[in-house]
């Protein structure tokens, strides 16, 4: 089969472009004001994620190390975490969860046993919950920069600074 | 120069996403933007199901569907014989861990791909930019989709295939006059 190029109208092309619709900034505002009546809600989903991800941790398949379908059940939980943190912006919750991404990450990647490190993530979180009382900045600047050192031991890398480097633009092609 | 304006009161979204609450999250910004028809799945077979009923005129589809991979959802959407659903615009939300997902995303025919937290400026920008900037659609033996060439790009060694390649040879026309008219 050759390669066919197609030149598509879109129906969404037409129907935007009509008389009448939002300007970003109306669009925007209207769209933040939805997000904010979710608020609670969202603290009492991030609450219900963080004790689930605590029946997990705190009981690992064998003494030593997580069993793979743990490490992916955390990975899943933690990726609505940081989901709901960075939309609502808290700021400390979403960086110790991307934390324990990265270690959760590293152990199944390398299959290295070590429940110690998943542990002290899980503590740090329960102290940025958002439910739980707030946390001075210099403390989270502490507990933050202790977190960076569990990950520099292990050697893994980090997915955020893959997240920072990776976008959809600047993946090499396959080639058709 | 004048904001962008979006009219998306007659436009139908589909929005699948395994998680309740993202799926809330995301359909009340869109609903901000002005998108009164949603179609909300949790799954890929649940989005097929919906699809075969109406054709929607875009797409978010999370990163890592929980029962088929986003690359194969994307691709049957691709394969129908429709031709409002196959060159229908999908965009991707990828959490934080399905980073690496991204490739398979962007190679499944996915328009665009959107990290996860999303802003609502973040959204609001790609929708804009999927319904205005027109992309040629490929259909290839291994590929069905859209363009994925963003940027031309200098070759690294700056040795040019062509003699019009040369930017230097686009760019400045008043400089390539004297030259066809001495031809």
């Amino acid at each position: 089969m050759a390669a066919l190029t197609h030149f598509p109208k879109l129906r969404i092309t037409e129907l935007v472009g009509r008389f009448g619709g939002v300007s970003r900034d109306e669009a925007i505002a209207q769209a933040k004001q939805e997000l904010s009546t979710m608020r609670a809600e969202g603290n009492d989903v991030i609450e219900g994620s963080i004790k689930a991800l605590e029946v997990i941790v705190f009981a690992p398949a064998e003494r030593s190390r997580y069993s793979d379908a743990q490490l992916k059940q955390i990975l899943v939980l933690c990726d609505q975490i940081v989901t709901l943190a960075g939309t609502f912006e808290y700021t400390a919750l979403d960086q110790t969860t991307r934390s324990l991404c990265d270690v959760a990450d590293g152990l199944m990647r390398t299959k290295k046993l070590d429940i110690a490190s998943i542990h002290v993530h899980m503590r740090a979180m329960q102290m940025v919950n958002p439910k739980a009382p707030p946390l001075g900045e210099k403390q989270i600047k502490t507990m933050l920069a202790e977190l960076k050192k569990i990950l520099a031991h292990h050697g893994f890398d980090q997915l955020s600074a893959s997240a920072d480097k990776i976008s959809f633009e600047d993946v090499p092609a396959t080639p058709d | 120069m004048g904001q962008p304006r979006l009219n998306l009161k007659n436009v139908t979204g589909l929005l699948v996403d395994r998680d309740a609450f993202t799926r809330g999250l995301v359909a009340q910004m869109l609903r901000g933007f002005g998108i009164e028809k949603l179609m909300i799945a949790g799954t890929g077979a649940e989005a097929k199901a919906m699809i075969g009923g109406n054709c929607p005129d875009i797409c978010f589809v999370e990163g890592a569907l929980e029962d088929m991979s986003t690359a194969d959802f994307i691709g049957w959407i691709r394969r129908q014989t429709s031709q409002a659903l196959r060159f229908m615009p999908v965009i991707v939300l990828t959490g934080y861990t399905q980073l690496r997902l991204i490739a398979a995303a962007r190679d499944g025919g996915a328009h665009i791909v959107v990290r996860k937290p999303i802003s609502p400026q973040t959204l609001f920008d790609r929708i804009n930019w999927v319904a205005r900037v027109s992309r040629p659609f490929l259909e290839t033996p291994s590929y069905i989709g859209p363009d994925r060439r963003f940027h031309s790009i200098d070759p690294p060694d700056e040795k040019w295939k062509r003699a019009t390649d040369a930017p230097s040879q686009t760019a400045a026309p008043s400089q390539a006059e004297p030259t066809a008219q001495a031809s």
